[in-house]
């Protein structure tokens, strides 16, 4: 394609009007040209602030029809004929949209944040940045957040998209269209995306333009299709499973350093562990692993019996111990903590079935059919609320945070010793998990919006 | 890098994946069974701009398409018990807007008035809308060309929603959108 061939389908492409075909050669030469990808750019702006401004002009109607809440029940509604509507009934009907705008767009737009006290809310809602386009509930990838920037995941039927924003603003500051969403890992002068499709693609984009750095691609093995693989950066190197392998990246260039085949025994879940090594669970235990060279430090055997083999299990280490949850098949669960340089248990315990582990501030998070908290040194249980979560477990400051379901739509926080609940806080859509830096939550709602809330450590 | 491809693309389609979110036509279901003002709010979040845009461009006059925006939120309380939850929202929504638009600008002398009054403010009523350049393009096309390309850029609506709105077929929405671009290209340019 040349450029007079592609300016021809740059106009058609921005109202998306072109086949999967001619979208595919257009980026194609998009990504060798220049001067395209420049009119891409401008036109992309040029939309941007054009939406931007329609937004704009969307809030300025809500702020400027500022009139007193008046309560129109059905039947006063009714009143109003369709057709020869006088003046005032005419005045009373524009009041009553008025009316219906102003407590609908304003109130409860935010869905009536509940603050702890009147005058400092919990939360706040620091920014809301709609990027078109929704989020698969079955599917989808947790928010990530580095130093400076949010990164997230949007879909939509033409495609997959991931976005970069500034973390304080919401200001979009690029997106790039990928095929398949993955999970990601980040520093902050790189985010890296993993997408599992006929081969794997580990691509290192530039955070600050989002320009792809280098792209690693990985022949999958054998038949298991892992949808959700496990990504992670750690000592300079980046690691992901694939059901069948552990491979290990080096993080500045994209080169293989090594990778660990496990034939016989499928890998299942993978973790970064303390100093040089890293945790993997295979179908019949837990295993450590050389981060440099992939070789076997120790193995812990036989922990799954045959029954439990193929259930879902969770990994998570801190400090010199890792720790394992698996469902034990007959509706409950167990929690294993292991000493990380030699294999040996530490402690064990029955649990509820088990959905999630997070371990952080020698604290064990699992989540069950609510969410159950030990000390991660001896595994006595600590605490417990009836609350079931989606996505990891934050912590910031002493404070826990915890994402409700579907059922519970609402951020929960919890007094990181005692369990109090300090507040909660409801969310308009569901979401995959609450990503916290600082003082600031991120995620990324079902409903395709982004949203970045101001979390204060007191209400 | 045959496969990975760069290009920004804020004009996709959203309405067309009820797996994913509550459809607005789900919501708008909600909102006639029960009266439910937060499936009403959100069906005015994701519409208002677009509204809003139309009517302005259709209008010209800030103060009547506000009226109009207002006088199509009655207008969808009131004819709520008559929506179809089959057919998309979205042509049915923005069916009324156009009705109220036509409404205003020809049965209603008074809003003649007005509207040659907004002409002699014209520039400066549209300007504290505070558009970009895009909006002086979208003015000069014809109201079926500039809904296209409104409705898909501001709203994302699928094209099979644009055909249903403008009562044609998907294939002559997209080819007429295709056109309508590109004479909004020469325009701006």
């Amino acid at each position: 394609m040349n450029c007079q061939e592609s300016s021809k389908l740059i106009d058609a492409f921005m109202i998306g009007a072109l086949d999967s075909d001619q979208r595919r050669r257009l980026s194609g030469h998009i990504a060798s040209c220049p001067d395209c990808s420049e009119k891409i750019t401008a036109s992309n702006q040029l939309i941007r602030s054009f939406k931007a401004s329609a937004d704009r002009r969307a809030a300025s109607w809500r702020e400027r029809i500022q009139i007193p809440v008046l309560n129109l029940s059905d039947s006063q509604l009714q009143e109003f004929p369709a057709k020869q509507k006088t003046r005032s009934a005419h005045h009373i009907q524009l009041v009553a949209a008025a009316v219906l705008a102003v407590l609908i767009g304003a109130g409860l737009l935010f869905r009536l944040c509940r603050p702890a006290t009147p005058d400092r809310p919990a939360v706040e809602i620091a920014w809301i940045h709609e990027g078109g386009g929704t989020v698969s509930a079955k599917r989808s990838f947790p928010t990530l957040v580095s130093e400076s920037r949010v990164f997230s995941f949007r879909h939509n039927t033409a495609g997959v998209y991931l976005s970069a924003h500034e973390r304080k603003t919401g200001e979009l500051l690029w997106e790039a269209s990928l095929e398949n969403s993955g999970p990601i890992a980040a520093d902050d002068q790189h985010v890296y995306v993993l997408e599992p499709s006929a081969e794997y693609r580990l691509t290192a984009i530039r955070a600050t333009d989002g320009k792809p750095v280098w792209q690693y691609r990985h022949t999958r093995l054998g038949s298991r299709f892992v949808l959700e693989p496990t990504l992670f950066i750690h000592n300079d190197a980046l690691y992901w499973e694939n059901g069948k392998e552990v491979v290990c990246i080096k993080q500045e260039t994209g080169t293989l350093l090594w990778s660990r085949q496990f034939e016989e025994h499928s890998v299942r879940a993978l973790s970064p562990g303390q100093g040089d090594r890293i945790f993997t669970v295979l179908n019949t235990g837990i295993t450590a692993l050389n981060a440099s060279d992939g070789e076997m430090i120790w193995s812990c055997d036989h922990i799954f019996s045959e029954k439990i083999q193929a259930g879902p299990v969770w990994i998570d280490s801190e400090k010199d111990a890792v720790f394992l949850a698996y469902d034990n098949g007959e509706g409950g669960g167990k929690l294993i903590c292991l000493d990380g340089k030699t294999g040996t248990s530490r402690w064990s315990r029955e649990t509820g079935k088990p959905l999630n582990l997070t371990v952080l501030k020698d604290r064990v998070f699992l989540k069950t059919k609510g969410l159950d908290v030990f000390s991660a040194s001896t595994g006595v249980a600590l605490w417990s609320v009836d609350i079931q979560g989606c996505g990891p477990v934050s912590e910031n400051k002493g404070i826990v945070y915890l994402v409700g379901g579907r059922a519970q739509k609402s951020v929960f926080a919890f007094d990181l010793q005692q369990g109090r609940n300090i507040w909660s806080f409801p969310l308009c859509s569901s979401c995959s998990g609450l990503a916290i830096v600082e003082q600031w939550g991120y995620f990324r709602g079902h409903d395709g919006l982004l949203y970045a809330l101001k979390l204060n450590r007191r209400g | 890098m045959d496969n990975f491809y760069w290009i920004e693309d804020p004009s996709v389609p959203v309405s067309s994946n009820p797996d994913h979110h509550e459809s607005d036509e789900d919501l708008m279901a909600r909102f006639c069974a029960n009266q439910d003002e937060t499936a009403l709010s959100t069906l005015l979040d994701r519409h208002m701009g677009a509204a809003l845009a139309l009517a302005d461009l259709r209008l010209r006059h800030t103060g009547l398409s506000d009226d109009a925006v207002q006088e199509t939120l009655i207008r969808l309380v009131k004819s709520a018990s008559r929506y179809n939850p089959e057919k998309p929202f979205a042509p049915w929504f923005y069916s009324i807007l156009r009705n109220v638009c036509i409404d205003l600008i020809r049965k209603e002398a008074r809003y003649r008035m007005r509207l040659r009054e907004a002409a002699e403010v014209h520039e400066t009523s549209l300007n504290r809308i505070d558009y970009n350049p895009l909006y002086d393009g979208l003015r000069c096309l014809k109201d079926k060309d500039r809904e296209i390309i409104v409705l898909r850029l501001l709203q994302d609506l699928s094209f099979r929603e644009i055909a249903e709105y403008l009562g044609c077929s998907e294939s002559a929405a997209k080819k007429r959108g295709q056109r309508a671009i590109r004479r909004l290209r020469k325009l701006i340019n």
